[in-house]
């Protein structure tokens, strides 16, 4: 376990459960916002903010601490914090304009809050106290229940078939997936082609063709 | 030379920042004298600011009080003591995310 001195101090840093670890990646967004614009005071202070947050210790105490322990103490919890899994619904990648008008700031939590409380009846306590980890792979269970329950419902519905005029068939629309959901593209596989089907001469392939002017 | 709080050595790095040496493969007394010799020649005003951090005095009263030949010694101290090195390779992990 991880630990820190602050103004002769010693505090341990505990591992954070959901609704504390997300509210010290909202500060992180703060942090990283005060660094793009070179703001010393408001970068100090939520550097404090984020060491108060996940360790309970007044902010007024922080900001009379040196500022080597302040540092040692933030990276102290970073680290303890860092979540090693990779799920797939975390490799889609969020656009910045994917932002939606109703959010807010601190909205992270109560999205989870919901999920959780709507699928499996939880107290909101219950929730915060979750552990990381379970909790994102559950919150992927549900994305990926919820889609399959969409697909089924689908296939029930007159729209699982468009008519084809070129053809004169019927073509099947599968219901969107995201991303994360679908199977990745496999490379093709090599396949020899046997001597006698190679063409007789001098052959220039694609690459030739590019060098030779 | 005192440790500065958090606050106060963001703002000083901040102040320091336009004149850090390009060549981060300088010791720290080297990379500590051409950050003073930078500021010294083209930034009078952030040298100033820098010692008012460093010293908690406004620029009037280090104008007043700090002697012209103490000021650079002054300042080479601060950093070191500060380890002003470790400050930026912080940030910068900060910067690249």
């Amino acid at each position: 376990m991880e630990s820190f001195e602050i103004n002769e101090t010693t505090y341990t840093v505990e591992r954070a459960r959901l609704r504390l670890w997300i509210r010290l990646e909202d500060i992180q967004k703060f942090i990283k916002q005060a660094v793009d614009h070179k703001d010393a005071n408001k970068l100090a202070r939520y550097l404090c903010l984020y060491v108060s947050t996940a360790c309970d210790i007044p902010v007024k105490e922080l900001h009379s601490a040196s500022w080597m322990e302040v540092v040692t103490a933030f990276t102290s919890i970073l680290l303890t914090n860092q979540i090693k899994l990779n799920l797939p619904f975390m490799r889609q990648g969020v656009e910045e304009d994917e932002e939606v008008p109703w959010d807010y700031e601190g909205r992270d939590w109560f999205v989870y809050a919901n999920m959780f409380a709507k699928e499996y009846g939880w107290s909101l306590e219950y929730i915060g106290e979750l552990e990381v980890e379970d909790a994102f792979s559950l919150f992927q269970e549900i994305l990926v229940t919820r889609q399959l329950d969409n697909e089924w419902e689908w296939s029930l519905t007159d729209k699982t078939h468009t008519y084809n005029k070129a053809t004169k068939n019927y073509d099947p629309v599968q219901f969107p997936r995201p991303i994360w959901m679908q199977k990745e593209p496999k490379e093709p596989k090599k396949v020899k082609i046997p001597k006698f089907l190679i063409p007789v001469g001098n052959v220039i392939s694609y690459k030739d063709e590019n060098t030779i002017h | 030379m005192r440790i500065l709080s958090i606050n106060e050595a963001l703002r000083l790095y901040y102040l320091l920042e336009p004149y850090l040496p390009e060549d981060m493969s300088v010791d720290l007394l080297d990379f500590v004298g051409t950050i003073i010799s930078n500021m010294k020649e083209v930034a009078p005003e952030a040298f100033i600011d820098a010692l008012g951090v460093i010293l908690d005095k406004t620029r009037e009263e280090v104008l007043a009080e700090v002697q012209p030949e103490e000021s650079g010694i002054l300042l080479a101290e601060a950093l070191v003591d500060n380890s002003l090195l470790s400050l930026r390779d912080f940030i910068r992990t900060l910067e690249n995310g």
